[in-house]
């Protein structure tokens, strides 16, 4: 089946099986390494994506679904000055994340970030437990992706 | 000009031995999508897909029904409009979606209900058709949408004998009609859910997980309205997600119109009418004395 879709903000296309894991696809055969499959089953949310702006878990989405859809990964918001929010955001809640929790964390925030800029606490607590993590604490995340929110509000306004 | 991403064709064929290749359609009406499910034998509705891409081991590929019908392009099914009585959603509206919506108008307790299933990833993609038409399993939101009154809207093709078109069925029904027979036929849509927003004074949702096993559960939910102290409507119900949605309507019935708070006699006999309603969990003494204090804990923050 050829799918067609935007990944990180430019247009792919890819001759693939529809059941194929798009976690596994994205790593393969797009070199998208920033996302890891540990459960496969919707728990640890390692695979995160964001598929039209909504953080999905890509170890649950079969190819097919990719269908014209646009997909962010950390490689593409990476490489935008407004990551620069995000990373002084939990920078300054003083908040250290591992390799495999930070692609995950920083795209739930991008995706909160998208949605609003003046989250509720129960949107900024759902951002936070979207990657279930053994080491940082609630309360801590929720506090960088709040300052996050604010850094990018700032610079929307100054831009 | 898209850049074309690499399949390994080796990888491909190893994959394939155990899990067939689904073939995937994407209707853009309802009606195309029920036309076919009639001609593919098999079909199965693919709404969000978390529950049916579940459970599969194998890494690279997800186990699939040979014929996958995606209702993600289906417009109608993703409408959602608020009448003054009822909020009436599509069936592709996903739950966070429903959730975000919903936060200040939905009825007490749904929300809290919607937040507390999986991740929000997971409810990005998990709509509330699919939480409905789930077989195996009662979802957490159906006991206090049963509660609201809640009505299903669905479609189906029928054959008509000798005639090479079918004729379009609709039915509309209250949720708890999903349960037992007939529920859900095969290749019947579930097209809009309309939830009555009328407002009540109390509304409570509790999961309990008395272990570290997800899977072992139950619900308490009830709704309640109380004018000078008198309590004027009560509805109460429990689920442990298999063994039915369990509620006795006589039961709230014949609690309105009793004078809040209860005295020691009438809450003894509802502790009763409590054992009653959860017979069927059997040898299950510690969901069936923890719903007994839920519902004493519930009367008596309605009796403040
Ligand atoms: C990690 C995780 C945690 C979860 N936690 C909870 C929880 O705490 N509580 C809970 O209640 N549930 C939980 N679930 C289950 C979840 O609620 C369901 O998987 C989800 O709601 C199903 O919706 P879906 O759109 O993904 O359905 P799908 O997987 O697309 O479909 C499910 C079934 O419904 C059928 N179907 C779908 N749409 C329609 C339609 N419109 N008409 C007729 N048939 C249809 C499909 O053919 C299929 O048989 C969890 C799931 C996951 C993955
Ligand atoms: S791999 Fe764990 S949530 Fe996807
Ligand atoms: S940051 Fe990765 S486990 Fe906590």
């Amino acid at each position: 089946m050829i799918i067609s879709f935007f990944l990180n903000g430019n247009p792919v296309e890819i001759d693939t099986m529809p059941h194929h894991r798009s976690v596994d696809l994205l790593r393969e055969s797009f070199q998208i390494k920033s996302i890891q499959q540990s459960c496969s089953d919707a728990l640890c949310g390692t695979c995160l994506i964001l598929m039209d702006d909504r953080p999905v878990l890509s170890c649950l989405v079969p190819a097919f679904e990719l269908k014209f859809k646009d997909i962010w990964t950390m490689e593409g918001i990476s490489s935008k000055k407004s990551y620069a929010d995000i990373v002084g955001g939990y920078k300054s809640a003083h908040v250290q994340l591992c390799n495999s929790c930070a692609p995950a964390r920083a795209l739930a925030t991008e995706a909160l970030l998208r949605q609003t800029l003046r989250p509720s606490a129960e949107l900024v607590r759902e951002t936070a437990e979207s990657v279930n993590c053994s080491c940082c604490s609630t309360r801590r995340v929720m506090d960088a992706i709040l300052r996050a929110a604010k850094l990018r509000e700032k610079r929307i306004h100054e831009s | 000009m898209p850049f074309y991403g690499r399949q390994n064709s080796e990888r491909n064929v190893s994959m394939n031995l155990k899990y067939t290749s689904p073939r995937v359609f994407f209707p853009k009406s309802i009606s195309e999508a029920l036309e076919r499910n009639r001609s593919e034998a098999d079909a199965v509705f693919w709404a969000g897909g978390t529950h049916l891409s579940r459970y599969t081991e194998n890494k690279t590929v997800i186990s699939l029904p040979k014929n996958v019908i995606s209702l993600g392009m289906v417009e109608e099914l993703a409408r959602a409009s608020r009448s003054e009585h009822s909020l009436e959603i599509g069936s592709m509206m996903t739950l966070d979606r429903l959730a975000a919506i919903g936060r200040n108008t939905l009825p007490a307790g749904l929300y809290d209900a919607i937040i507390r299933i999986g991740s929000r990833p997971m409810r990005c993609r998990a709509t509330i058709g699919g939480h409905l038409a789930v077989k195996d399993k009662i979802g957490d939101l159906r006991p206090l949408l049963q509660l609201l009154e809640t009505t299903v809207e669905t479609r189906s093709l029928k054959e008509r004998h000798g005639r090479r078109k079918a004729l379009s069925l609709t039915r509309k029904f209250p949720i708890a009609l999903l349960e037992g027979k007939p529920g859900l036929g095969g290749g019947e849509l579930i097209c809009r859910i309309s939830i009555p927003t009328e407002s009540w004074d109390y509304g409570t949702y509790k999961k309990i997980i008395p272990t570290e096993d997800e899977e072992r559960f139950f619900i308490f939910t009830a709704l309640a309205r109380v004018e000078k102290e008198v309590l004027t409507d009560l509805r109460m119900a429990f689920s442990d997600g298999y063994t039915g949605v369990l509620r006795d309507r006589d039961v709230e019935v014949g609690m309105a119109g009793r004078p809040l708070r209860l005295n020691t006699k009438e809450l003894e006999s509802l502790d009763d009418a409590v054992d009653t309603i959860t017979e069927p969990w059997e040898k299950r003494d510690y969901e069936k004395e923890t719903a007994k204090r839920l519902v004493r804990s519930f009367m008596n923050h309605i009796s403040r």
